[in-house]
């Protein structure tokens, strides 16, 4: 099904070259993001799974 | 009604919008109990990416991420303090009182964490870099009509999907079992493979 995108999604892929993107430039950013990825998961990757639920379901 | 889909499932294109669910995004972060998920998450981030569709979140969920972070750090120092003492309102205001400087720390900590996160998260191409959703009258209505429909226990979840359906997502992947009863128009729920297993047994 088509989207009726707004606006701000059509801005959001011109400004960021989203659509226009090189396969080299892509893989780059793609790197650079999963890299960043990595790296928070090895800072603080932890088991928040009960302290989620309490908070979202308010008990 | 129709079922909801396992993540692999989805059959991304570039006219797709796919909203985040906090379950999701702390899932991808790994900052819930599954690895499995984590990947499962990771490879549907992926997909939407090369498959040029867009990824987006609500502004509810950098505050529900920080509220989690906070309150699991808070949990271990009141214990710590305390020793046995439960967690709750009370506790923490009492340890607010006795340890403001720890408190702070806790506070900055907490917001410093979900703000790396969020950064982290809008390195994706495929994210779209602002939080989604208008906090206001016309959102309240329509989280109050959908929290009447589906009844879900939590009342930040309608907001979540208030918004969806507001910028007509077509799709809301989520790791939360209370969305497997949506059924939207036009929006497709996205599970993780345990979650869609565990409730339509295939």
């Amino acid at each position: 099904m088509k989207n009726s995108w707004s606006n701000k999604f059509d801005e959001y892929r011109k400004k960021s070259n989203y659509d226009s993107m090189t396969a080299e430039e892509e893989k780059m950013a793609y790197d650079k993001a999963r890299k960043a990825l990595d790296s928070f998961k090895a800072k603080y990757s932890r088991n928040l799974t009960e302290d989620y639920y309490r908070i979202r379901k308010g008990c | 009604m129709p079922e909801p889909l396992p993540f692999w499932r989805a059959n991304f294109n570039s006219s797709d919008l796919v909203i985040m669910d906090t379950s999701f995004v702390m899932d991808l972060l790994e900052l819930n109990e599954s690895k499995s998920r984590a990947q499962e998450c990771a490879d549907t981030l992926h997909s939407i990416g090369i498959n040029k569709a867009l990824a987006a979140f609500t502004f509810l969920v950098p505050l529900e991420m920080y509220n989690a972070i906070f309150q699991n750090k808070a949990k271990e120092a009141i214990k710590s303090e305390y020793n046995s003492i439960e967690y709750n309102q009370k506790a923490l205001k009492r340890f607010s009182k006795d340890n403001p400087e720890e408190y702070r720390k806790i506070v900055e900590e907490s917001y410093r964490i979900a703000q790396e996160a969020m950064a982290t998260l809008k390195l994706y191409p495929q994210v779209y870099d602002q939080a989604l959703g208008m906090p206001g009258q016309a959102l309240v209505d329509a989280s109050m009509t959908l929290q009447s429909k589906y009844l879900f226990p939590g009342t930040n979840d309608p907001t979540h999907l208030a918004i969806a359906v507001s910028e007509n997502a077509t799709y809301f992947a989520t790791t939360d079992r209370d969305y497997l009863v949506v059924n939207e128009p036009n929006l497709h729920i996205l599970v993780d493979d345990k979650l869609y297993k565990k409730y339509y047994n295939k």
